[in-house]
């Protein structure tokens, strides 16, 4: 099966499912679901295979390309399932909103691009799906109206500059190695000087560092991922951003080498160790931040550059096991931050747009199947052993500590103590504590909402549980840029220096499970208390007044406020304050009198003839 | 064989019949204009093949150059001409409803006459000839700016027409110069003698003859005119204007500079004042308010564009300067036609009065958006090819200043995108006040809007349909002494 | 301040101009195409008054764009004014006896001193552009002495739409008949200094004269009208 049958299917679908929307919603709906399911298995059918070809040749002479291989397919199998599952979860979600054609059209259309991307075997279609990624995105990221506008300017606008260098970055490739083929030029990037690599990772990792959201390019993305719909969210956070991470990997891996990657300036100044320390600090500041949210999605937001430093972290840092972490960090946070985005797009759906963290609470019992994904979801996020999360953080954490960097290993473990603070503040305030008096009648989601996040649960577990699953690909992935192997299992890692195996894991916490189980069984006489009493100790409370959940972690709030001020936000508004002034100053040279206008003319003659004559310049 | 000359002729006839075509019937009117353009499309599209291989010369009245006036159609002619052809057949096609008001008869006269004063230029071989017809083009966009008759058109059509006889005077003058240093007014012929005078007294001749067409081209600071031209001309009026107009001045300039003068020293000087014309509009277009003034401002802005590819003077920014061109002819006509209807259903030119388009009329809004990310150089339209070429272009300088010169114009791209973003989000995702009624453009408003949609994308998707004729007429401009040669033998 | 600022950049351009001047030999018949037009003019054109010969035959491409310049200045005033609301009527004082009857008899005079203008433009001083404004000129007197009389719009039309169309006829007929050439002289060139000769350019001269005359009649019509 070709590639090229591939994307035209992902486009032209996309196309035909804002036709059928003119048709019938129903149909529309179907065949959208169908389209997504069937580039899943599509893709499925792409495993293991290597491909490469030019399809098209109509572009400026330059040849566009097509190619898979083991990386291209876990980014796209990634991108392929998530985009269905959030399909699916749409259809109950956008149901009664406008323009719902419009909507699938671009859902379908970004995930279409995405696919695009990461099949694409040249850096001219990568910038040409690129762009097309970007602007449907801001089209979508602007769905809400509202605050959804100023997120979608932001976002385009830095989208833009980073398309920008990018744009430079492919240009100037093509004007050295006279291709644009990325096999070619990884095979003839070794001649080039360090200071040319150097000047074009800089150009290329703009732009990746805007999509990735990683400090200082990610203050775009907190208001973006808050505004759109949820499901987009979801795609947003678990997906899209990670083209950035695509594009770090592809190039760090694939087109420099690795070899040329780590000697690229040397000691504290080396361009790896500024990218970790890069990785460290978006670990750090956006986790805190996080805690202080009180808006779900801008928590997950928050959150998503925060594991997104992980995975630069892992990446960046350069070892066959950090690498592995690092992949394998971007599957799994796909997995879970995409569940959670959707548990928090299901609440939000049966509440009417509520998602302020100090208003609900207590929905255990009303939205149970959302509860059960949040709670894996958190589990998985935080990184709790039988979740993935768990594998890929452990495979950081290790390489940091084995390979003596004491500031990156901390600010990794402390960036996890940060995670469990603002997930657990997530899960709280939301489905524990009390119910308020609104929200008695809520129902439970509907089916096409509870599929996505039960499957994306169990994927939790079973990735979990059974790393080497996709462990073993993305050691594949590893060797194939010049890493050492590692001696997979399908339960996880062997390894001289601390071998991780899940399966004892397993047991252990069944028979800890089994443990419980006797003690709660001897424990049967207790009285069984309403899901209220319990927190004022049995007294009667007033309705709607006494909720505890609002202001969540007060005094560690205060604390540590005035340090997490978004300085670089502020500053970029203050840019664009300025270039507005600057804008509107200049317009001033038009001032609407014919004369100045006049004036000007003359100006330039006279001051051209006046230099020609003193100085003869020309 | 068909004869250039005819591209000209024909239409200037069929302007010159229409008030006996009105005796008739006054309906069959406004139907010439889009008779005598579709004829022209099809006369430049059997030249191409014919130029491609060799530029055809045709001399007026049997007298060989430089004694009679001669045209010359080469690839840049030819392209030119059919560009010419195509707005104006379209654009012809949205005024059949979309003008109203006022003496059809006289529009539709003077919008034949503007068209054919810029297929003139464009193949003249003449320098005076060439004032001639830049002298039609001018007078009659003096005229239709003026054409609705509020104040807003008078005043600014008559600072156009102060500003424009400035530069026409600088240009006769410059013309006379020329002729009285040289004694001949054939452009191959000028050409060919340029060296033997002293670099002095021909570098007044040329900075009066740029400053005259560079009006015309909207080079700053000689742009003035141009964002209260275009915004109170009628929007038909006003894709021309910025879709052909302004282009056929810079046309001027470039065969000006490139063919008469053959200066190489002067380049770096019109890259720098390309640069600062694109920032200027950028930035001016940025802080408006009024939906055309800020495409107005966003011509200046794409004129410099084309500018600094043209002054690098490679193969390759001249091929990209002319794409560039080409793409923004066919972007900011489609811009201008479905403004003008927003604004009718509207009433009003503010940016804020059109939020809620997207529902009341989703295909105008549709073209509209596909028109403006083609302006700011998206894939899969137009305008990525082409400022692809010139990012490259300059690359291929390989040298600091014109990698920096370059990430100044990619600067201008995320200011133009920034404002075209903002109108697009607020024709789709700000609730309009007012009503909400679906109120579409007429068909023959949306025929040809959706006819540039399609070449948009076409083009853009296949940019070899153009490269071929981009690359001869890149090197018609740049081997002045092939030109020479060709003219004189 | 700001004159002085004029001033100055004015001089510095002046001193530009001057400079190419200066270059120029003044006096000198130097250029080369007016040497060839003054040996050859009369042989190729067949017009006695060379500088016919220039305007009508070797620049003749530039003369239908300056005809039509003036279209496009008459339409354009037409058009502008035609939008302005017309004020109220001012009362029109009758011209006094001798001065109508005198602009009377001058009328037809004048009309026929500027078809005798335009008519032997190749062979004396003067053609359709210097005739058509004679032409004018006479209408201009007609409204200025014979208040209240107007020419009627649809003949100004007419008159100007087929003194173009003929023009640019003439040109197509070269181009198919002459050799291929738009706006060739495909007729007999005759005998120098005879009405008859010079092939197609009194013909050419008679059209620009036609086309001249209305186009300012139409002109003046406006303004009497804009002024009413």
């Amino acid at each position: 099966m070709s590639l090229e049958f591939l994307l035209a299917i992902a486009f032209g679908g996309s196309l035909f499912t804002y036709v059928l929307g003119k048709i019938s919603s129903k149909l529309r709906e179907s065949f959208a679901v169908l389209i997504s399911l069937t580039l899943v298995v599509m893709i499925v059918c792409l495993y293991g295979k290597t491909i490469e070809k030019s399809f098209y040749f109509g572009f400026l002479g330059l040849p566009l390309i097509l190619r898979t291989n083991m990386l291209s397919w876990l980014f796209a199998i990634a991108i392929s399932v998530l985009g269905s599952l959030s399909v699916i979860f749409s259809l109950s979600y956008i149901k009664n909103r406008e323009r719902a054609d419009f909507y699938y059209l671009m859902l379908l259309l970004i995930n279409a691009a995405m696919l695009g991307i990461v099949l694409s075997g040249d850096l001219l279609s990568f910038f040409i799906f690129w762009e097309i990624m970007s602007w449907s995105t801001f089209l979508l990221i602007s769905y809400n109206r509202g605050a959804a506008l100023a997120a979608g300017m932001k976002y385009i606008i830095m989208s833009t500059v980073g398309s920008m260098a990018m744009l430079i970055g492919v240009i100037s490739i093509y004007t050295t190695y006279g291709t644009l083929n990325i096999s070619e030029i990884a095979a003839s990037s070794n001649l080039a000087s360090s200071g040319y690599i150097l000047s074009i990772l800089i150009l290329f990792f703009t732009a990746f560092g805007i999509k990735n959201a990683i400090l200082p390019f990610h203050s775009w993305l907190p208001s973006a991922h808050a505004e759109a719909p949820s499901p987009f969210s979801s795609i947003l956070s678990g997906i899209l951003i990670k083209m950035g991470t695509y594009g770090f990997i592809l190039f760090i891996y694939v087109i420099v080498g690795l070899n040329k990657f780590l000697n690229l300036g040397h000691g504290v100044l080396s361009f790896r160790y500024i990218l970790c320390i890069l990785g460290a600090l978006t670990i750090l500041i956006p986790t805190f931040i996080a805690v202080l949210q009180d808006d779900a999605k801008k928590l997950l937001a928050w959150s998503t550059i925060g594991q997104a430093g992980y995975i630069i972290l892992g990446i960046a840092f350069g070892t066959s096991v950090s690498v592995a972490g690092g992949i394998f960090h971007f599957f799994n946070h796909a997995v879970f931050k995409g569940l959670l985005f959707l548990v928090v797009g299901a609440v939000e759906y049966r509440t009417n747009g509520i998602r302020d963290l100090n208003s609900l609470g207590g929905l255990i019992k009303k939205m149970p199947i959302a509860f059960i994904g949040a709670l894996i979801g958190i589990c998985g996020l935080i990184g709790l052993p039988l979740t993935n999360g768990f594998v890929s953080k452990w495979l950081i954490y290790k390489t940091l500590i084995l390979e003596q960097s004491p500031f990156l290993a901390f600010a990794a473990l402390f960036g996890t103590w940060g995670t469990i603070l603002y997930s657990y503040k997530l899960i709280h305030n939301i489905f524990l504590g009390q119910l308020p008096e609104k929200y008695r009648d809520i129902q439970k989601s509907p089916f096409s909402m509870q599929l996505p996040i039960i499957v994306l649960s169990f994927a939790i577990l079973l990735f979990g549980i059974l790393p080497g699953i996709p462990l073993k690909v993305i050691n594949a992935i590893g060797v194939s840029f010049g890493l050492e192997s590692l001696s997979v299992t399908l339960w996880g890692i062997a390894s001289e220096t601390g071998a991780l195996n899940t399966i004892n894991l397993f047991v252990a916490i069944l028979v800890g499970c089994i443990v419980v189980a006797f003690i709660f069984k001897a424990g049967q006489k207790a009285i069984s208390v309403g899901q209220e009493d319990n927190y004022a100790a049995g007294a009667a409370i007033p309705k709607d007044k006494y909720h505890y959940t609002v202001d969540f972690y007060n005094p560690l709030y205060r604390m540590i406020t005035p340090y997490l001020k978004d300085f670089i936000d502020a500053f970029y508004m203050k840019l664009a304050g300025w270039t507005q002034n600057l804008c509107s100053g200049v317009r001033r040279i038009y001032t609407g009198y014919v004369g100045h206008y006049v004036m000007y003319i003359v100006l330039f003659v006279a001051l051209l003839i006046f230099i020609q004559v003193k100085w003869s310049l020309w | 064989m068909v004869s250039p000359v005819l591209l000209i002729v024909v239409p200037l006839g069929l302007a010159f019949a229409i008030p006996l075509f009105g005796f008739i019937s006054k309906r069959i009117v406004k139907y010439i204009p889009i008779a005598a353009f579709a004829f022209n499309l099809a006369v430049a599209l059997l030249l191409i093949p014919e130029v491609l291989k060799h530029p055809i010369v045709v001399r007026i009245g049997g007298f060989p150059p430089p004694f009679g006036i001669n045209l010359v159609a080469g690839p840049v002619g030819v392209l030119f001409s059919v560009l010419i052809a195509v707005a104006g057949l379209l654009v012809a096609i949205y005024a059949l409803t979309y003008i109203k008001e006022g003496s059809k008869e006289k529009y539709h006269m003077l919008y034949l006459l503007l068209l054919t004063g810029a297929t003139g230029v464009v193949l003249t071989g003449d320098i005076f000839n060439l004032f001639v017809f830049f002298e039609i083009l001018c007078i009659s966009s003096y005229a239709l700016v003026a054409y609705i008759g509020d104040r807003a058109g008078i005043e600014s059509a008559i600072k156009y027409l102060i500003q424009g006889a400035v530069g026409s005077s600088f240009l006769l003058i410059g013309i006379g110069l020329l002729y009285g240093l040289f004694g001949t007014l054939n452009m191959a012929d000028l050409a060919q003698h340029i060296e033997s005078a002293s670099p002095i007294s021909v570098f007044v001749p040329m900075v009066l003859i740029i400053t005259g067409l560079g009006i015309e081209a909207a080079i700053f600071p000689l742009n003035a005119w141009l964002p209260d031209a275009h915004s109170s001309a009628p929007s038909s009026i006003s894709a021309i204007l910025s879709g052909i107009a302004i282009e056929v001045g810079l046309y001027a300039v470039v065969r000006v500079i490139f063919t008469i003068f053959g200066v190489s020293s002067i380049f770096m000087f019109l890259v720098f004042l390309g640069i600062l014309t694109l920032l200027i509009g950028e930035m001016c277009a940025f802080s408006q308010k009024n939906i055309k003034r800020m495409l107005a401002y966003s011509s200046i802005g794409q004129i410099g564009l084309i500018v600094f590819a043209m002054a690098m003077a490679t193969s390759l920014a001249v091929t990209g300067g002319l794409f560039q061109l080409v793409s923004h002819t066919l972007g900011k006509s489609l811009l201008f036609l479905a403004v003008g209807y927003m604004i009718y259903r509207s009433g009003s030119m503010e940016i804020s009065s059109l939020e809620g388009m997207g529902k009341r009329m989703p295909l105008t809004s549709l073209a509209f958006t596909i028109g403006a990310f083609s302006i700011v150089g998206l894939p899969p339209f137009v305008g990525f090819p082409s400022k692809f070429l010139i990012v490259q272009a300059a690359l291929a300088k390989e040298a600091v200043l014109f990698t920096g010169l370059i990430g100044l114009v990619l600067l201008g791209t995320v200011i133009e995108g920034a404002y075209f973003f903002r109108v697009v989000q607020a024709l789709y995702f700000k609730k309009g006040n007012g009503d909400s009624e679906r109120n579409e453009a007429p068909v023959t408003g949306l025929i040809p809007m959706f006819i540039f949609v399609t070449l948009i994308i076409v083009i853009g998707i296949y940019p070899k349909l153009l490269t071929d004729v981009l690359n001869s007429a890149a090197s018609e401009f740049l081997n002045r002494i092939d030109y020479i040669r060709s003219v004189i033998g | 301040m700001k004159s002085i600022i004029s001033l100055i950049l004015l001089s510095v351009i002046a001193l530009g101009i001057a400079i190419s001047l200066d270059k120029i030999p003044f006096g000198v018949p130097k250029t080369k195409i007016g040497d060839y037009y003054i040996d050859k003019g009369r042989e190729e054109t067949g017009a006695a008054n060379i500088v016919t010969s220039v305007v009508v035959n070797y620049r003749c491409f530039d003369t239908l764009g300056e005809v039509t310049i003036l279209f496009i200045a008459a339409i354009g005033l037409g058009a502008v004014l035609a939008t302005r609301r017309k004020k109220e009527k001012r009362e029109i004082e009758p011209a006094s006896l001798v001065l109508y009857a005198g602009c009377r008899f001058l009328f037809p005079l004048i009309l026929l001193f500027g078809a005798y203008i335009s008519i032997h433009g190749h062979l004396t001083p003067g053609g359709g552009f210097q005739g058509g404004v004679v032409v004018a000129s006479a209408f201009l007197l007609a409204y200025l002495g014979c208040r209240g009389r107007r020419v009627s719009e649809t003949g100004i039309k007419t008159v100007e739409s087929l003194g173009g169309l003929v023009f640019i006829v003439v040109g197509l007929v070269g181009l198919a008949v002459g050799g291929h050439y738009f706006l060739s002289n495909f007729l007999s060139k005759g005998e120098l200094n005879s009405l008859f000769s010079a092939g197609v350019i009194p013909i050419i001269y008679i059209a620009i004269g036609l086309k001249v005359g209305s186009e300012l009649t139409g002109v003046i019509d406006h303004l009497v009208e804009e002024s009413e």
